[in-house]
């Protein structure tokens, strides 16, 4: 993962190798492509700063996560009046019968993706922090930690929290 | 043989972070291996899921009924409103009228009508033109005749001369 760690930044490389994980991470977080977007370029905005200001050679990739996951949690809270216009909102169920771009996501039943979606968007967004940078990212409880300035303990119980309820939502139980 | 794992150290199991005696317990149970199996197949699907393109959110039709985000903000409106009259300072929200005692204004009132209509000002009237000498000569001492009196001689002085020319 860290193919890049510790060595002199040359940023296009940086940006090519990360951009991906850092747009997916946002799309995970923030449930609005737009606005994933628009952190995912925030996020590369302020790689550029840090290497003009620093040039000091970091690893990147717990870095990237980091600055992600506070630039989200700084959209949400920046956002609060549009969360609370969309807070009825529901998933559309149009766009869980458009096929995936992989045979695995065509074979997934509409029902299911609609269920874990919900389920997912309803967990606290630590949980969902946790759980996706863990679980989806895999990242190890201690980066986890380290990412999210929490102790490692405290990932696991919100990473058993989260496993439990989607879970739950697996097995038809809300 | 130790007791069955519970369902967060198989979790720990299958993050790799268990301990080793969790470990060797699974390889023994049959009843936890499976499931550790389910497990791992819910978090592979869940995660197939997930890496999915996230599906769009919209508004589902709603028929027109009681909104209680709205109803949540106009309570605390109504609250804030309240509160910030209850903090008001009291002395600007009431006037205070001193007790008077009945005797005490009875005399006021009888002074200050003393005061305007003094029995002095009373006889300072409008007078006509054509009555300033009547008026004059009345304070002179005269007194205005009648016509009778005035056929009959009883008036002298002035007044009769005036009454004269009236005639």
């Amino acid at each position: 993962m860290e193919a890049l760690a510790n060595r002199p930044v040359d940023y296009d490389q940086l940006y090519r190798a990360h951009r991906a994980r850092v747009l997916r991470l946002c799309r995970l977080l923030l449930s609005d492509p737009d606005e994933a977007d628009d952190v995912t370029q925030e996020v590369f905005l302020k790689v550029m700063r840090y290497q003009r200001a620093n040039g000091a050679a970091i690893a990147w990739g717990p870095w990237l996560a980091k600055v992600a996951v506070n630039a989200c949690r700084d959209r949400r809270r920046s956002g609060w009046w549009k969360w609370w216009r969309e807070g009825g909102r529901e998933i559309q169920d149009a766009d869980l019968s458009a096929t995936s771009s992989t045979p695995e996501g065509e074979a997934l039943g509409r029902e299911e993706r609609w269920r874990v979606w919900r389920s997912f968007r309803k967990l606290s967004s630590r949980q969902q922090e946790v759980f996706t940078l863990r679980q989806l990212e895999g990242w190890s409880t201690d980066e986890v930690a380290e990412i999210l300035g929490l102790s490692p303990g405290s990932v696991k119980r919100h990473l058993f929290r989260a496993v439990h309820q989607l879970r739950e939502t697996l097995r038809g139980q809300p | 043989m130790t007791r069955c794992l519970s369902e967060r150290r198989l979790l720990l199991c299958y993050s790799g972070e268990s301990r080793a005696v969790d470990v060797t317990h699974l390889r023994g149970c049959s009843a936890c291996a499976e499931r550790f199996v389910h497990l791992r197949d819910d978090l592979d699907r869940i995660g197939r899921v997930l890496v999915t393109p996230a599906p769009a959110l919209s508004h589902p039709p709603r028929a027109p009924s009681f909104n209680w985000r709205w109803a949540a903000v106009a309570t605390a409106v109504l609250v804030a409103v309240i509160i910030a009259g209850l903090a008001r300072p009291r002395s600007s929200r009431s006037i205070r009228v001193a007790a008077v005692p009945e005797g005490d204004a009875s005399d006021f009132a009888r002074d200050l009508d003393a005061a305007l209509f003094t029995s002095g000002e009373v006889g300072v009237l409008p007078v006509a033109n054509d009555e300033v000498e009547y008026l004059q000569a009345a304070l002179g001492g005269g007194w205005p005749c009648t016509h009778e009196e005035m056929l009959n001689g009883e008036c002298d002085g002035p007044v009769y001369a005036l009454l004269a020319d009236e005639e």
